[in-house]
């Protein structure tokens, strides 16, 4: 390899300077004329190990994923708030104090009690909504993310579990007083029952058959249950005078509602971590 | 930093997407350059692991993805090909949503990258409501959340105006200083502004890789030759032509490879775009 094209020495000092320096034309030639061979197979090889070492050295390891926190939590739970939008929490809300504003002015506590045993449906609806599958770009977005999907699995569960329990309790409560005859303990369950039951069954069906099912099976299942329910009540208060008070009666007396609502709190109970489990062999397969 | 992919596989069905990939890329930006359905995307997305392997290993930072997977994704940037983001969100939310994924708790750096994209105007106004552009550099702003180590992009400069294109092209060369950038396109000259080193794919394997320098010298003779406009289309059928040049009845054409009999034309350095069309001939 032979320099051929080397500037002129010295072209851009000044003239005080280039005396000083002396002739610079015999070192000009010599570095010119100076040849060097390409470096060889073992040479390249020989430097490689020499600097391998250092790199390694000054490497930087990779940062530790982020620890996770009630603050990370936190954060992620409000991030939801980004994603979902503030209309949605005050829909979901404003669906139920309506229904508690009719209720109590057309005909006192009854009809506030089947529109808050209605609710449930409202929850699975939430379910639905915040586990749809919003488009292809967010959901690999999400999986490249350090947080796992099962943390953002429950995270976005336990804002919807949570915001309807707020809501179907203060809603309970205020009944629960109107109507004396009424245990709240007797009504949380009856409603805690089927919200976790159709909850269950709303997210299992969503992360195992996707969006669609898990918004048809719960409503499939509130829709029968309503029937069957509907013919089981026809029956029994057959002889009532008023449909609404025969069914406060019968939320006040029936074993067989309460152990099928409890029945259906369990069962969700076990959906919900066969979910869980679903989507943690989803990502360990990813 | 080293990102060391080897023996990649991934298979769609029967179809083989990927197939014996093996690549090394440090710090700096590579190009993954190949037509349309050679793979590049489909190895993106096995580096932002968002797709399963179906063979092969991958380590970042002398990290195997298989052991250090949320390690991985806590250093990673990755700005998908196609964007299909809920249109009721803005921008703004949707830096502050994915921020959160990432464990971001200052919202600083969300502003910084508004602005640093050009995007403070958009900032609250609906995703369905940005033009492709616009709604390209969101997606790059998502990317580079968290100054990523490994920056993973699918075709980034499609859709981009020129002036867009010199903000995005100056900001990546900005975190190339310090971060391993891979990035896909169909275009040449896209990578040879922009990359350092050059992987070529085609059919789901890597046909060439090297500097711009050392894949246009594979690109062998390259011809500037002037013909009758008329006679253009059959050169072109006996010819790999990498560029026509139309004035009234003549025309030059950028002939890779030998010149046919018959045809005289001038030299001139390959480009690595000459050099792309004679490793996909």
């Amino acid at each position: 390899m032979q320099n051929q094209h080397l500037p002129p020495l010295g072209a851009e000092l000044s003239p005080e300077e280039r005396a000083e320096l002396g002739s610079l034309e015999p070192l000009v030639a010599r570095l010119a004329a100076s040849e060097s061979a390409p470096p060889s197979a073992t040479d390249t090889a020989r430097l490689v190990a020499q600097l391998r070492p250092l790199v390694a050295g000054r490497a930087t390891p990779l940062p530790a994923p982020p620890a996770v926190g009630v603050g990370q939590w936190l954060r992620l739970a409000r991030a939801q708030l980004w994603l979902v939008g503030h209309g949605f929490w005050w829909a979901s809300a404003g669906v139920l104090l309506l229904g508690l504003a009719v209720g109590l002015l057309a005909s006192g506590g009854a009809l506030a009690v089947a529109f808050v045993l209605l609710a449930p449906l409202l929850a699975a609806g939430c379910v639905a909504y915040a586990f749809r599958p919003a488009t292809r770009t967010m959901w690999e977005l999400e999986q490249a993310a350090p947080v796992s999907l099962l943390e953002l699995l429950y995270v976005r569960l336990a804002m919807v579990l949570l915001w309807n329990l707020a809501l179907a309790s203060l809603l309970l409560t205020l009944i629960a007083v109107q109507e004396p005859r009424l245990l709240l303990w007797r009504l949380l369950l009856l409603w805690l029952g089927p919200l976790l039951g159709l909850t269950g069954v709303a997210l299992f069906a969503t992360v195992r058959w996707g969006g669609l099912a898990g918004a048809l099976l719960p409503l499939g299942l509130w829709a029968l249950g309503m029937g069957l329910g509907w013919q089981y009540l026809a029956e029994r208060l057959a002889v009532e005078a008023q449909f609404l008070d025969g069914l406060l009666a019968l939320l006040l007396s029936s074993d067989t509602l309460l152990a099928s609502a409890l029945a259906a709190l369990v069962a969700g109970l076990v959906l919900l971590v066969q979910s869980g489990r679903l989507v943690g062999g989803i990502m360990r397969d990813a | 930093m080293v990102l060391s992919v080897h023996n990649l596989s991934k298979h769609y069905g029967p179809q083989a997407a990927l197939h014996g990939v093996s690549l090394s890329a440090g710090v700096g930006i590579t190009a993954l350059l190949g037509p349309n359905g050679s793979g590049k995307s489909t190895l993106l997305r096995l580096l932002a692991t968002v797709a399963p392997l179906d063979g092969g290993s991958i380590s970042f930072g002398g990290r195997e993805y298989a052991t250090a997977m949320q390690q991985v994704r806590a250093t990673l940037g990755y700005l998908p090909q196609h964007l299909e983001l809920p249109g009721d969100l803005t921008p703004r939310r949707l830096l502050r949503y994915l921020a959160s994924l990432k464990n971001l708790a200052n919202i600083r750096q969300t502003e910084e990258l508004l602005t640093a994209l050009g995007l403070v105007q958009l900032a609250d106004r609906q995703l369905d409501r940005l033009s492709g552009g616009e709604l390209r550099r969101v997606g790059l702003a998502q990317a580079l959340l968290g100054n990523p180590r490994l920056l993973l992009l699918d075709e980034p400069l499609v859709g981009l105006d020129v002036a867009e294109r010199q903000q995005v092209l100056w900001r990546l060369r900005q975190h190339a200083t310090g971060a391993v950038v891979l990035f896909s396109s169909h275009v040449a000259q896209e990578a040879e502004a922009l990359a350092s080193q050059v992987l070529v794919l085609r059919a789901g394997g890597i046909i060439a890789s090297g500097s711009v320098g050392e894949l246009c010298a594979q690109a062998g003779h390259v011809s500037e030759v002037c013909i009758a406009a008329a006679a253009v289309e059959e050169t072109m059928q006996r010819c790999v032509v990498s560029r026509v040049a139309r004035e009234e009845n003549q025309a030059t054409l950028r002939i890779v490879g030998p010149l046919p009999p018959g045809l005289l034309g001038t030299p001139v350095p390959p480009t690595l775009e000459d050099a792309y069309l004679a490793l996909q001939r």
